[in-house]
């Protein structure tokens, strides 16, 4: 997250709101001291009203500083996630188990919100408190300079005390207990899902003693954790009375010379003001640890993504594919099957059979441009690394195994595969997978909600809506990874022979394990030794 | 305004100790916080007006670095104490947590899914540190200082006792009014926010996806426009909850400007002497700061009461108890009649009656959809059926489900999910977690069958999908058992492994073993003794 001007505004507002708590202190000592001089009670107004001022001022202040704040930062947040999400444009796609669990994404989630704290809860009331300290000392400047040096140095020894304690000796602690902590939330999500498992094979104890080692060592860290920085709320008490206690030590002998009774209350108590602004930021700075964490775990994302480069354009029409030696890299996982070579001329069909996890759906990805691959994959002459982005989507339609439904309705869920289509379109396309009265029959018909992963909706129906997806695209060039998965046979057999009518003169590359009627030219991916 | 959840008492001991120290620390610190304001005013008027010299005002200024040094110790003590207080509650609760999804998980899971497990035993565990460590002791202090600090002012001076009278219960009465108010608004909006932050993250797990289709460049707008979304309605629930803070404040600094100034004027006409004054003035905004800060801090009560209530909706979530205590013995036969299924979303599910029995490869086999699944997991004990029967034959007898002991049936039970669990660690680990006998000889033979032959032991779990289903039935195979349930065994598998598992599975059939298999898969099909074909029949 970026440092922005609105940061500074938001911190001038809480430094002014700060001073102000100063200004009402010092006012109400000043009008009490001097009120017991018993002068005539005009010269109390300027102070009466300056009290009044100073109070309302504080709150209004404090008011516009954290509206200003959260605003800005909000602002902010918004700025970094399109950086994240532009960088996981550029970034080579997860790897589906990754996908899958989603747990990844919702790690990055949470660091956004944490790294938020670094700008509200530190850097702004930081300087605030800052702004605060010198309009204090200044006032304490006025009335006896030597008074205010003292007071300054006792204000800076604690701040820098508070801030090596918490962010530095801590760092490493709350960054342990941070780690763990998130070690037991993957145990726990880990065993909502394998529950059964752990008792049906009888390891629901073995479970339970890594949760209880994992909080052991929340436990350890969080002893050293409490007895290293715990002391923050200590060491700000001490400056602030041993400020309090020098001042009066130190104004008490110029009582005789030079100040004037009445303002010995003002620069007795004005430490207790001048402190306050500190208090705030221990508990942030005690987190600091896991915010550097978060902010690392950000800057890892957007780092990682690949430069953009020039592109050759694809010229609309046929498409004919030619791989030589050709298998998917990813940047994860390790290679599992030999070279590919093939050679499909436009308007021909081919069966990519083989072992299961064998990396077809890597050469998939591969050819569709998505992650990077050896050896050569040539659509019409072309590279496809070389190959403009938008150039590649319009000449295939790739239907994954793991394509994403999103949670909305279905019919943006179709809409997504081709904005054009019309209503009609999209209920032929429904209709052609089967789903047409299953989705009749539901009140809200196309407007169902698909749920969060899918959730309203069994895997089967779920798989024919990616396939009624294909159905809306008119692409030369068609990919479709596993696309029977899931449906029984004699349905599978209805929708593939639609789908052959639908794709009929086009480039198709089917990847199945089970032989596919109609598609008599194969492939077998064979494992690597 | 509820505070304190009396069940958090309940799950955690820890929590007693909690209230122990806040009581104590808030009864010193009220004995401190007056203490100081006598001492600081005697020390100012005594060198003020009295003009005393050092020597005497020593005593006082001992007492009052005394004080201080008590309020130090306090403040240290005491945040150790809550902090790790503190974490032992959440320790305690999260423990309570975890055994109830090992016990209901299905239950649970069926009632308020996976994710929201997750993120009620992260979030709200994680929310409710600053519930404990700073909001309960504010608690005790708001009920102690302000109580005994406007009791010292009273007896101090009346007119300032008045005032504080009629202004403190100003400040709860106008939280709880602008609460109230505000309640229902901000509920709407909260609801709203969750929607839209679920929206990003809906977006970024389907980067494939619209990759793919081309639309990912015009997604990235709307990153931008649910970013702007967020913030506008993020900003409307903090404007009134900052607004609500500031009219405290306001009235929490006019009252102690109204005791500062009727003092003021007083002093000038000599009614009231300088200590006092001063006294009443330095205490004057501890009866209101307190009070404030805990209604200021309403927000962090209401997201560790609704923690503290989201965790106990899962803990003590009714689940059916299984009474059934019959111990069952050589298992034959599983039948069942008239099931009827409610899912939450959508329509009852009726469930044809039918029997499996050992001897047989058991196939259940029907339409992407038709709840194959789920028949599986109401015979395992996982789903309630509303209606209907289901009935366990032993080499003693027909057993009535519900009068048998369900773990008895479990541990019987060798299960190989469509979706298997693979906690992290080796695969030999993996599987001596299910079969810690096991040797590595016994292993490697079963890895053997089930064509992993060569695979090394110490190797990581982390295979590929194909790789991690015939490793989760040779977990299976491993685990003694008299009935074997695989749900899709040869899904993602090419059509030699296919062949390997039916081989496997008479093996199983072979050896008297209640074989029970969900595909829909020809080759199975073909294979298979017993076919239950279950249509979808949707009422």
């Amino acid at each position: 997250m970026r440092i922005v001007p609105r940061f500074f505004v938001a911190a001038l507002l809480g430094g002014i709101s700060l001073s102000m708590a100063v200004g009402l202190l010092a006012a109400s000592a000043w009008l009490i001291s001097m009120a017991s001089t018993q002068p005539p009670i005009l010269t109390l107004q300027v102070a009466v009203v300056s009290v009044r001022f100073f109070g309302l001022g504080r709150g209004v202040f404090r008011y516009a500083e954290r509206i200003y704040g959260h605003d800005a930062i909000l602002r902010a947040a918004t700025a970094l996630q399109i950086r994240i999400y532009g960088a996981l444009l550029r970034r080579e796609p997860m790897s589906s188990q990754a996908m899958r669990q989603g747990k990844l994404l919702q790690q990055l989630t949470a660091d956004i919100e944490l790294v938020q704290d670094r700008w509200i809860r530190i850097f702004i009331p930081g300087i605030s408190a800052a702004i605060a300290a010198w309009a204090g000392v200044g006032v304490i400047f006025w009335l006896a300079p030597d008074i205010s040096f003292i007071v300054l140095a006792i204000y800076l020894i604690t701040a820098i005390l508070i801030v090596l304690l918490s962010a530095g000796v801590s760092k490493q602690h709350s960054r342990e207990i941070f780690e763990n902590e998130s070690a037991l939330a993957d145990l726990i999500s880990d065993t909502t899902r394998g529950h059964l498992e752990a008792k049906i094979y009888g390891y629901q104890d073995a479970l339970r003693a890594s949760l209880g080692s994992g909080e052991a060592a929340i436990i350890r860290g969080e002893k050293r954790l409490i007895s290293n920085a715990g002391g923050s709320a200590s060491i700000l008490q001490s400056g602030m009375y041993g400020a309090i206690l020098v001042s009066f030590l130190m104004a008490l002998p110029k009582l005789e010379n030079g100040l004037a009774g009445i303002n010995l209350a003002v620069v007795t108590l004005l430490p207790l003001a001048i402190f306050d602004g500190l208090a705030v930021l221990i508990a942030p700075l005690a987190n600091y640890g896991k915010i550097v964490t978060a902010q690392k775990s950000i800057d890892d994302v957007i780092k990682s993504a690949t430069a953009t480069k020039a592109y050759a354009t694809l010229e609309p029409g046929t498409v004919m594919l030619k791989a030589v030696s050709a298998r998917g890299v990813w940047k994860s996982k390790s290679l599992s099957h030999n070279p590919v070579s093939l050679n499909i001329r436009a308007g021909e069909s081919l069966l990519l059979q083989g072992e299961s996890g064998i990396g077809k759906s890597s050469l998939a990805l591969a050819i569709s441009g998505l992650i990077n691959y050896e050896g050569s994959i040539r659509i019409n002459g072309i590279e496809v690394r070389d190959i403009r982005n938008e150039n590649l989507r319009n000449a295939m339609t790739v239907s994954l195994q793991e394509d994403h439904l999103f949670a909305s309705s279905i019919f943006e869920n179709m809409k997504l595969a081709n904005p054009d289509a019309s209503d009609g379109d999209i209920a032929a396309a429904l209709k052609a997978v089967e789903l047409d009265e299953l989705i009749n029959s539901i009140p809200e018909k196309m407007d169902t909600h698909i749920g969060a992963f899918g959730k309203n909706f069994s895997g089967g129906e779920l798989q024919r809506m990616r396939l009624a997806r294909v159905f809306l695209r008119k692409t030369p060039l068609y990919i479709l990874d596993e696309p029977l998965e899931h449906l029984d046979k004699q349905l599978a057999e209805r929708i593939f022979q639609r789908l052959q009518k639908h794709m009929a003169g086009a480039t198709v590359i089917v990847i199945s394990h089970e032989k596919i009627a109609g598609i008599e030219n194969r492939l077998l991916v064979t494992p690597a030794i | 305004m509820k505070f304190l959840d009396p069940r958090l008492f309940r799950i955690s001991r820890s929590s007693r100790g909690l209230i122990l120290i806040a009581v104590l620390s808030a009864i010193l610190i009220t004995v401190a916080t007056i203490a100081q304001a006598f001492l600081l005013a005697e020390l100012i008027t005594g060198a003020f007006q009295r003009e005393l010299k050092f020597s005497a005002l020593q005593n006082t200024l001992n007492f009052l670095i005394l004080v201080f040094a008590v309020r130090v110790i306090l403040t240290y003590v005491g945040e150790q104490f809550t902090n790790q207080i503190s974490h032992r509650i959440r320790v305690d609760l999260r423990r309570a947590l975890f055994n109830k999804i090992l016990t209901n998980g299905a239950e649970l899971n069926v009632r308020f899914g996976p994710g929201r497990i997750s993120l009620i035993s992260t979030k709200a565990i994680a929310n409710l540190e600053p519930y404990f460590t700073r909001f309960v002791p504010q608690i005790f202090i708001a009920a102690s200082v302000p109580l005994f600090v406007g009791a010292t002012i009273t007896y101090l001076d009346l007119t300032s006792g008045l005032i504080v009278l009629f202004t403190v219960p100003l400040i709860p009465l106008f939280g709880v009014l602008i609460g109230k108010y505000t309640s229902e608004a901000m509920r709407k909006r909260w609801r709203t926010l969750g929607i839209l932050s679920g929206y990003v993250l809906d977006l970024l797990s389907g980067l494939t996806t619209l990759k793919l289709f081309g639309r990912d460049q015009a997604q990235g707008k709307q990153v931008e426009e649910v970013g702007n979304r967020y913030r506008v309605e993020t900003m409307r629930v903090l404007k009134i909850s900052f607004l609500t803070s500031l009219a405290l404040e306001i009235i929490a600094t006019l009252s102690v400007a109204l005791i500062a100034v009727a003092i003021g004027l007083r002093l000038v006409d000599g009614e009231i002497e300088l200590w006092r004054g001063l006294v009443i003035l330095i205490l004057a905004p501890e009866v209101y700061w307190p009070i404030r800060n805990l209604s200021a801090q309403f927000h962090a009560s209401a997201d560790g009461m609704q923690s503290a209530k989201d965790i106990f909706e899962i803990i003590d979530f009714a689940t059916p108890k299984h009474v059934g205590t019959t111990k069952l013995n050589k298992i034959e036969r599983i039948s069942w009649s008239k099931l009827l299924i409610n899912y939450p979303n959508r329509d009852q599910l009726w469930l044809p009656d039918g029997e499996f029995e050992i001897g047989k490869l058991n196939l259940i086999t029907g339409p992407s959809g038709a709840g194959k699944t789920t028949l599986v997991n109401v015979l395992m004990g996982l789903l309630q059926s509303d209606i209907g029967a289901i009935q366990i034959t032993d080499s003693k007898g027909v057993h009535d489900y519900d009068a048998i002991d369900i773990n008895s049936w479990l541990e019987n039970i060798s299960w190989v999910p469509q979706d298997p669990h693979f906690p992290s660690g080796s695969i030999q680990q993996f599987i001596q977690l299910s079969s810690p006998k096991a040797t590595n000889s016994e292993i490697n033979e079963v890895l053997q069958r089930v064509g992993l032959q060569g695979i090394s032991l110490n190797q990581p779990v982390n295979l590929s999908v194909g790789q991690k289903r015939r490793l989760a039935i040779a977990r299976a195979l491993l685990h003694p058992h008299e009935v074997l349930i695989m749900d899709e065994p040869s899904a993602a598998l090419d059509p030699e492994s296919e062949a390997l598992i039916i081989e496997l599975l008479r093996a199983q059939v072979v050896a008297g073993k209640l074989v029970i298999v969900i595909s829909h898969r020809a080759e199975l099909k073909s294979k298979a003794d017993k076919v239950f074909s279950v249509e979808k029949v949707l009422s």
